[in-house]
């Protein structure tokens, strides 16, 4: 293996401006532990870097992703409180016709589902927006 | 005793020895390594060298030359010296007056 082809490890931007120099200055350099720890450090430090200079996503993209997650949301939710509603209302009609309210496993996982859908969509949906907030003067 | 030589403090940042070793001249990176471990007997890896030259370039301190055969060499630029020569001097300061106390102690 070359040890230019380690420059692949960083971020492409970063290669354009860098990649020759930096893999040339590899080629001299003796092949150790050392040597890969640094330069595995070093582009760890430079996607970091390059991820916070730069939006994740543009912002046709960022809308239309959020919009997506906010509409998973809030039919999940409206499903959950349908199902919660749907079990309450099958409960009262059994007790009111003298039978042991019974209700099929299915239906309460089914409702959990929906609650944990929504949580998580309402989650990301916020965090979509924080980031389109923190990105908002890139993009 | 220490064992080595970086046992004994913590070297400056890498930043402050690529403006030092540049201090001397452009350079391309493999003449700034082998400058810097006889400057101040500090090996900067291939990874941590081009993280500073990034940043150091970044604030204006340096600026590229033309490629010489895929080695860029790089000079300091005035505002990079002005940087130089107050973090040098700050060193300067500190190294003094710890170096009194010591006398005096």
């Amino acid at each position: 293996m070359r040890r230019s082809s380690l420059a692949r490890l960083y971020p492409e931007r970063w290669r354009r401006r860098y990649g020759p120099e930096f893999g040339a200055l590899l080629e001299d350099e003796p092949l150790s532990v050392s040597l890969l720890f640094d330069v595995l450090c070093g582009a760890l430090v430079a996607h970091l870097t390059y991820s916070l200079e730069e939006p994740l996503m543009s912002t046709r993209h960022f809308r239309a992703a959020t919009a997506v997650l906010a509409i998973v949301a809030g039919v999940s939710t409206l499903f959950a409180l349908a199902a919660a509603a749907a079990k309450e209302f099958l409960a009262d009609q059994a007790m009111s016709a003298g039978d042991t309210p019974f209700l099929p496993a299915t239906t309460a996982w089914l409702e959990a589902g929906l609650f944990v859908a929504a949580g998580v969509g309402a989650a990301l949906t916020l965090g979509l927006l924080g980031l389109g907030w923190r990105f908002r003067h890139k993009t | 005793m220490p064992r080595h030589p970086a046992a004994r403090g913590q070297p400056p940042e890498p930043g402050v020895l690529i403006l030092a070793s540049l201090a001397g001249g452009p350079k391309h990176g493999h003449a700034m390594i082998a400058d810097i471990e006889r400057l101040a007997g500090v090996h900067l890896g291939p990874g941590t060298l081009y993280g500073a030259l990034h940043r150091l370039e970044e604030r204006g301190l340096i600026e590229p030359l033309p490629v010489d055969e895929l080695r860029r060499p790089y000079r300091l630029t005035d505002l990079g010296r002005t940087v130089l020569a107050e973090q040098l001097a700050t060193f300067r300061q500190f190294a003094e007056a710890g170096l009194a106390r010591l006398a005096t102690s």
